[in-house]
């Protein structure tokens, strides 16, 4: 179960403390102790999908067409695969699928698994982005807000330069401003050379 | 132009490939129409409310629905023994291993009853004990002699090939239950106990016990030889191996009602060896819910959860009041600040 779990974990982005969340909520949701192998195992191996599909959601920031269809297309293709296998008679996997999409239990422990997977990371995001932001995040809200740019403090001579280029950018930036602006190839920085 | 290129066909294929792209689609010049999501304040604390507000009715509901269920167990294991040397009486095959539990009911149980028998300190998911089986042998008579994943179960004394074979059916539980209530006999419906479609497909029909527990171990059940496997249901039930040490599989079921207060009388034929290796052996009687059977969990999880997004969100709107943020002020930007680090 737990090799299951590590091993999938290496193959995508699933923290470890993630793939832990999986495999106790598993265990806790499913401790009515009627539960085969290849139920357990399958209701953990849904688990790493859906974390996957949400973790990879919160990590892109700029999403075009292909992403969402990469995306969301790999949680499907895993649920039409999984019912296409459960559909042999001589698999072990025969019927699995059916039985665990047909109980309650099985879609609320998903929800679970999401949310305790997912909401300390970005309740975490979200804090750093708006009190510990760096650069990059600034220029992200930049952009995508529009938000006033305005600075009126007064500057040390050594830093005035790159006041200066930093003004010249968000200046261009508001003036180029595009769907596929990338804030960070200004024409200012053509002007300038 | 593809004709002009003297190359070999593979290159010239891929050339070729190359010059048709279309080189200005809007694909290839990165030019696609893109959605930049921004967590602003507003959308965070309302998502982490949004979890609140689903999470905790969903748990409330979780939870009367598992409080809904009424479930008795009746440990056994210690009490049917009689003997000082546990092992010995329960291989011995001269002793009487009747036993007779008494259970009273405690609230009403709505019929259908499920009937358990629970196992504890077994482990069903040792991967060699897993293995040992043959599903071809199991589905069709033709394969009856395709054994060779079953060792050390595989051919009895005499070399004939066991059916079914296979350390898992060796071990078949074999405690048996006879039930009455307030001293009147009830029925344990013993059908469709098994998954339909192990009963229709992975059992075979036209497949019979031969050789069985005729060896020098005996592991557990005997089968009637003139029974088909697909009709054993206690077998089909025993070999869905649990992914866990403990675990429950379903015996059979009470049809009836059992009111409050009812006196259910048990005698149990205390057969199955959990004494060797310190096991123990539990009978459970429980309804069910939508939900499945007694599980707690989930609707506690998901009321903590919901609380502490509600939590959450709270401190966010406090630390939005307390201080509050200008998305994308560049002031924040390092060389912006007043006291940069690095001009100290």
């Amino acid at each position: 179960m737990m090799f299951l779990i590590n091993q999938y974990r290496q193959n995508g982005k699933i923290k470890p403390n993630q793939a832990l969340v999986v495999f106790l909520t598993t265990i806790c949701a499913y401790s009515d102790e009627k539960s085969e192998i290849e139920e357990l195992s399958m209701v953990a191996l849904s688990g790493c999908i859906w974390l996957q599909a949400f973790v990879v959601t919160l990590d892109t920031n700029s999403f075009t067409y292909p992403q969402i269809i990469l995306i969301w297309g790999n949680f499907i293709a895993f649920y039409m695969i999984n019912l296409i296998v459960s559909a042999v008679p001589t698999l072990q996997m025969y019927t699995i699928m059916f039985r665990l999409c047909s109980q309650p239990s099985y879609w609320i422990t998903m929800g679970l698994i999401v949310a305790v997977g997912m909401g300390p990371v970005l309740a975490l995001r979200y804090f750093r982005n708006m009190f510990r932001p760096n650069a990059i995040n600034i220029l992200q809200q930049i952009e995508q807000s529009n938000g006033h740019t305005h600075t009126t403090r007064n500057m040390e001579s050594r830093i005035i330069s790159a006041g200066s280029y930093l003004t010249h950018l968000l200046a261009d930036s508001r003036r180029n401003r595009g769907a596929t602006y990338q804030p960070l190839l200004s024409d200012s920085v053509a002007s300038d050379g | 132009m593809c004709l002009e290129i003297d190359e070999s066909f593979s290159s010239g294929f891929f050339l070729c490939f190359f010059f048709l792209s279309p080189a200005d689609s809007k694909f290839t010049q990165q030019e696609l129409p893109a959605w930049k999501p921004l967590y602003t304040p507003g959308i965070v604390i309302g998502a982490f409310s949004l979890i609140g507000i689903i999470f905790i009715p969903i748990g409330l509901v979780s939870i009367a629905a598992s409080q809904e269920v009424v479930e008795l167990v009746d440990k056994y294991d210690g009490e049917c023994v009689t003997a000082n040397d546990k092992v010995g009486f329960i291989q011995d095959t001269k002793t009487d291993k009747a036993c007779t539990r008494t259970i009273t009911v405690p609230k009403p149980m709505k019929g259908p009853i499920q009937v358990y028998y629970q196992l504890e300190n077994f482990y069903q998911n040792h991967r060699r004990y897993v293995k040992s089986r043959s599903d071809k042998q199991l589905r069709s008579k033709e394969f009856s002699s395709v054994i060779k994943t079953c060792d050390p179960e595989a051919i009895s004394e005499g070399g004939a090939p066991i059916v079914p074979c296979g350390l898992i059916a060796w071990s078949l539980f074999n405690d048996t239950f006879t039930f009455s209530v307030n001293k009147k006999t009830v029925q344990v419906n013993k059908k469709n106990i098994a998954w339909s479609s192990d009963r229709t497909i992975k059992f075979g029909s036209d497949v019979f016990p031969e050789n069985f527990q005729k060896g020098g171990l005996i592991g557990g059940g005997q089968l009637n030889e003139k029974l088909p496997l697909s009709e054993q249901e206690d077998l089909i039930v025993w070999m869905r191996t649990a992914a866990l040490p403990t675990f429950r599989k379903l015996y059979g079921r009470i049809e009836t009602d059992i009111m409050a207060s009812d006196e259910i009388t048990v005698v149990i034929q205390n057969n199955y060896n959990t004494y060797s290796f310190g096991g123990t052996k539990a009978l459970v009687l429980s309804t069910t819910s939508w939900i499945g059977g007694k599980n707690n969990f989930i609707g506690f999880a998901y009321v903590a959860i919901g609380t502490i997004s509600f939590l959450i969100a709270l401190a966010f709107v406090g630390l939005n009041m307390v201080k509050p943020r200008t998305l994308g002020d560049p002031s924040y930007l390092s060389w912006n600040k007043e006291n940069p680090d690095y001009v100290q």
